[in-house]
């Protein structure tokens, strides 16, 4: 998995910390952390929350081209 | 060479559930046996020895690699009041354990309970210090990974 820079940039855009974002939506920040370096594979649940968070599209957040997974 | 995985995500999901209900099963069945055998008189290392050793075995992994990863609990937090209140179920378990098998050895009801109470205070005791340093540990690890987080977030 490559890194997701799309939800690092959402985030930042949202003027918040990868703690600010992991206490919005009830996990822990080496998760929030992880999604973004690209080292954990969410749930689609916990996708989900973090686009209502945002207030971002799914495919905005999380979409990867075929060719782009390992 | 890499060996096809015969399973796909959902099925891995239930087989790690699968597991993860085996794992506590043999680890409670572990403790039942040790119990089982104390109860009737069997507790030499020739009867419990190999249980208790797997036993300390397994616990032990679990709580190293749980504090190396920054977890403790899903709902209980590593407090001093938590701690506290775990230490004294604990001790009051075997305690009460003891308590019947004391009695039902020896049938002196003042013996029994003084036996109740050595062991529920040494059990709550080395409980209640167990609980505080792994807790201490987590909290210490957690820092570690927080900090290294931030490194992670605001150093780049």
């Amino acid at each position: 998995m490559s890194k997701n820079m799309a939800l690092k940039l959402a985030r930042t855009k949202k003027d918040m910390t990868q703690k600010d974002l992991a206490e919005k939506i009830g996990v822990s920040r080496q998760t929030i952390n992880a999604i973004e370096k690209g080292e954990y594979n969410p749930t689609i649940k916990l996708c989900l929350k973090i686009c209502w968070a945002l207030d971002a599209g799914l495919d905005e957040l999380f979409w990867e081209d075929e060719s782009d997974e390992a | 060479m890499k060996r096809k995985n015969n399973i796909d995500e959902m099925q891995e999901q239930k087989l790690l559930k699968i597991e993860s209900r085996g794992f506590w099963l043999a680890y409670w069945g572990l403790v039942a046996a040790i119990f089982i055998q104390t109860a009737m008189g069997n507790s030499g290392f020739q009867y419990i020895g190999g249980e208790s050793i797997i036993l300390i075995i397994i616990s032990l992994y679990t709580v190293v690699d749980c504090i190396r990863n920054g977890i403790w609990d899903r709902k209980l937090k590593p407090d001093f009041k938590t701690n506290l209140l775990l230490s004294l179920a604990a001790g009051l378990a075997v305690g009460i354990f003891w308590f019947i098998v004391s009695y039902h050895r020896y049938h002196a009801l003042a013996g029994s309970f003084a036996t109740f109470a050595m062991m529920f205070i040494m059990v709550s005791v080395l409980v209640f210090v167990a609980l505080s340093i792994t807790s201490g540990l987590y909290k210490h690890k957690k820092n570690k990974i927080d900090k290294e987080t931030d490194e992670e977030e605001f150093g780049e």
